[in-house]
């Protein structure tokens, strides 16, 4: 039963691939090398299961059997004949029934009738996400001229997504499925998880989880949509993460403007710009902050310590595009607007 | 460098302010030769763009001479002269590759905030807010150019500053305005406002085949213009009529004009009641455009016609004449102009013979006059049509 809400999570990610048409169906045909506890969790019935140790009775039927058994035992205590025996063992075995939420009838029998419940809080080898706790982040964009094929590429090599995600550190491959990834957490701390990739279709898809012990257990998916007649690709990322401190910790983050949502919508916009343009587009706001950043950027571009290649995507001018470390984010562009304080750029008349 | 700049509602000046330089591969760095005050300036000095910081450096039409460009122009070179396009467009993304360049994906910085107001964001454009970039404008001695690659044209003949200039914004939004009505020979179209903008639209619409431009104002000077440069039929509302509608359908055989055209945008006058109620509404906040002219041209428009809108709107407008507008099968055509689309094309007109733009043109002055020129060009006064800066 443990297993279930993993399958779920995880599932959660491959409907996702599944709503995505072709891809998805083909994801689910390929998904032979995907995660073999997946595969399990996702029939429901588990191990615990047929063998009947596990919880197999649902919470309406265990307050029944609560019920039912308390009266029998309340029945069994008034009566002084041979009854009160049979009527207290069952009585008994009623009340266990119901506050176990373990029915051996049903176990002998391979019947459940709790596999629609979802546990709280996830175990296990397979767990990943807590449905009830994560935060979902979706979003979509096209990138126009480039193939599926090319954009899979770089996203399948995981160490190029902190390029694309600014509060990812870093991301280090061990071998074709499991990685170790560093993320930058507030007030200057960082996390850290290991993840697998659980489904890859080159060209199409790529699944990956955390694995057991992460700090901040999380799921993802990438898919990549080729649209016909030239109208680009269509690329649609969903995450799925249990904030390290919950609901809470979400909205005093976004206080500070470093909302996971927000940050991967403006990372992908970035990543748009990069791809198509070869370059962010950076406006010469009058202000220290943004002179300062203008500066670094400078000096990084004057060392060459760029290479913003992008897995070789820039075909405009190879070697020569550059990518900012720092550019504005949108607590910059909120910043930068929306304020009516006087520039900081000291009119010299 | 000296730039204009903006410090408040109704005042500019001109200050002393570091030069730009190069941050991004494609840009390039030019020495501003002529600039031009636009009509469109006067939303951001009046107060009616949000978003506008004091010390904003504004300007979005000029030309000149580039000094300096990034690693990744690989067509300009120091010493080229170029005019600049007002819209800030990548050249590579789905809209600038259909010669949607002012839809841009990928050249403002601030797209964020202008998705959050539009639902989708729009191209940068100079001068002329931080919804729109934040990017410094052309009124100044040097610009940062952005994307320059793509969008500095260059003017290889020896053709003088003054008929070029307005390939950059005005002369491409008033064609657009004009070829978006897609004109057949013996259409007649009518034209609200006499302003730079409209005067290319009556303009480009005799040159795209129109029998017949009918021309709305309320200054005589500006109409004195579009008839005499252009040949236009001119008609002052405040004093020619008392119903603009019934005029127009009259002047036309029943029929009413062919296409309309909008030059006039969100800050429209009227006559009467009823500019009191809209100035009101605006003031009030109850709306931010102020719509007497596109009620108009709605209801004025022939069946089957285009309204076309060159004119800027922000913002929400009330009592839209839809009914009308279904009932009459029209065709709505708007949006900041592709100027990228029609600049070397125009170019050509201009090189060729068959156009003089610097015709509009009402003062040249220095740089250091634009304070006093906004004013001057806000309130219409010294016959003001259009005035060029000199850095």
């Amino acid at each position: 039963m443990t297993m279930v809400r993993m399958a779920d999570g995880a599932a959660a990610l491959d409907e996702d691939a599944a709503t995505w048409g072709e891809a998805g169906r083909r994801a689910r045909r390929a998904r032979s090398h995907a995660d073999p506890q997946k595969e399990h969790g996702r029939h429901g019935a588990t191990a615990h299961e047929s063998r009947g140790e596990g919880r197999n009775v649902n919470a309406v039927e265990r307050a029944l059997s609560l019920a039912a058994g308390a009266w029998l035992a309340s029945m069994a205590l008034k009566r002084k004949d041979w009854s009160a025996l049979a009527l207290g063992v069952a009585g008994g075995a009623l009340l266990e029934r119901g506050v176990s939420g373990h029915c051996p009838v049903y176990g002998a029998l391979g019947v459940t009738t709790a596999r629609d419940e979802r546990p709280t809080r996830l175990h296990g080898a397979a767990a990943t996400v807590d449905a009830k706790k994560a935060q979902r982040i979706e979003r979509a964009m096209t990138i126009h001229g480039r193939g599926a094929d090319e954009l899979y590429l770089f996203w399948r090599r995981l160490e190029n997504l902190p390029r694309i995600f600014q509060h990812l550190e870093s991301v280090t491959e061990h071998d074709a499925r499991r990685s170790r990834w560093v993320a930058k957490a507030p007030a200057g701390r960082t996390v850290e998880w290991e993840a697998e990739i659980v489904n890859e279709v080159p060209g199409e898809v790529i699944a990956w989880k955390s694995l057991p012990g992460s700090q901040v257990p999380n799921a993802g998916s990438v898919n990549f949509r080729e649209l016909p007649a030239g109208r680009g690709v269509e690329i649609r990322v969903v995450l799925e993460y249990e904030p390290p401190a919950g609901k809470l910790g979400v909205a005093v983050a976004r206080l500070f403007g470093e909302e996971p949502a927000i940050q991967v919508r403006e990372d992908l916009r970035r990543y748009k710009a990069l791809v198509e343009a070869g370059e962010l587009p950076v406006s010469e706001i009058p202000g220290q902050g943004e002179r300062a950043r203008v500066a670094e950027f400078n000096a990084q571009v004057s060392r060459g310590d760029t290479g913003a290649d992008l897995g070789g995507f820039q075909e405009r001018a190879p070697g020569e595009a550059h990518e900012p470390t720092h550019v504005p984010t949108p607590a910059d562009a909120e910043r930068g607007i929306n304020t009516s304080e006087p520039a900081t750029w000291e009119a010299r008349t | 460098m000296r730039a204009c700049c903006w410090q408040g509602v109704e005042k500019v000046q001109v200050d002393r302010v570091p030069d730009p330089e190069i941050i991004n591969p494609r840009d390039a760095l030019v020495r501003i030769t002529s600039t031009a005050i636009c009509g469109s300036d006067l939303h951001l000095y009046g107060g009616k763009v949000p978003t506008m910081k004091r010390g904003d450096i504004l300007g979005h039409e000029f030309m000149g001479v580039v000094e300096e460009v990034g690693k990744g122009v690989r067509n300009l070179r120091k010493g080229d002269r170029i005019a600049v396009p007002f819209d800030i467009a990548c050249g590579n993304c789905y809209y600038c590759q259909n010669d949607l360049w002012s839809l841009c994906d990928n050249s403002n910085p601030n797209a964020a905030a202008l998705e959050e107001l539009n639902g989708f964001s729009s191209s940068g454009l100079f001068g002329y807010s931080h919804l729109y970039g934040g990017y410094a404008g052309g009124q100044a001695e040097y610009v940062r150019v952005p994307f320059a690659d793509v969008g500095g044209l260059k003017i290889e003949s020896g053709i003088e500053d003054e008929k070029v200039l307005f390939l950059t914004d005005i002369f491409p939004t008033g064609y657009q305005a004009a070829e978006q009505c897609g004109i057949r020979r013996g259409d007649v179209v009518a034209v609200w406002g006499a302003g730079p903008v409209g005067q290319f639209a009556v303009a480009s619409a005799f040159m795209l085949g129109a029998s017949r431009v009918l021309c709305i104002d309320r200054f005589d000077y500006r109409l004195a213009k579009a008839r005499d440069l252009w040949g236009a039929e001119i008609l002052n509302y405040e004093r020619d009529t008392d119903d603009i509608v019934e005029t127009l359908k009259q002047m036309t055989g029943g029929r009413g004009p062919d296409h309309v055209i909008d030059a006039v945008g969100m800050e429209a006058h009227g006559t009467g009641f009823y500019d009191e109620y809209e100035r009101g509404k605006q003031f009030a906040k109850i709306q931010t455009d102020r719509a007497a002219v596109l009620r108009q041209a709605i209801q004025a428009c022939g069946k089957g016609g285009t309204v076309s809108l060159p004119g800027v709107y922000t913002g929400f407008i009330d009592k839209f004449p839809m009914g009308q507008a279904f009932a009459k099968g029209l065709t709505f055509k708007m949006g900041q102009t592709n100027t990228h689309k029609y600049m070397r094309p125009l170019l050509e007109k201009i090189e060729r013979g068959e156009i003089d733009p610097s015709r509009i043109i009402s003062h040249v002055v220095k740089l250091d006059d634009a304070p006093r020129m906004y004013e001057v060009f806000q309130e219409k006064r010294d016959d003001c049509l259009k005035v060029v800066l000199k850095p």
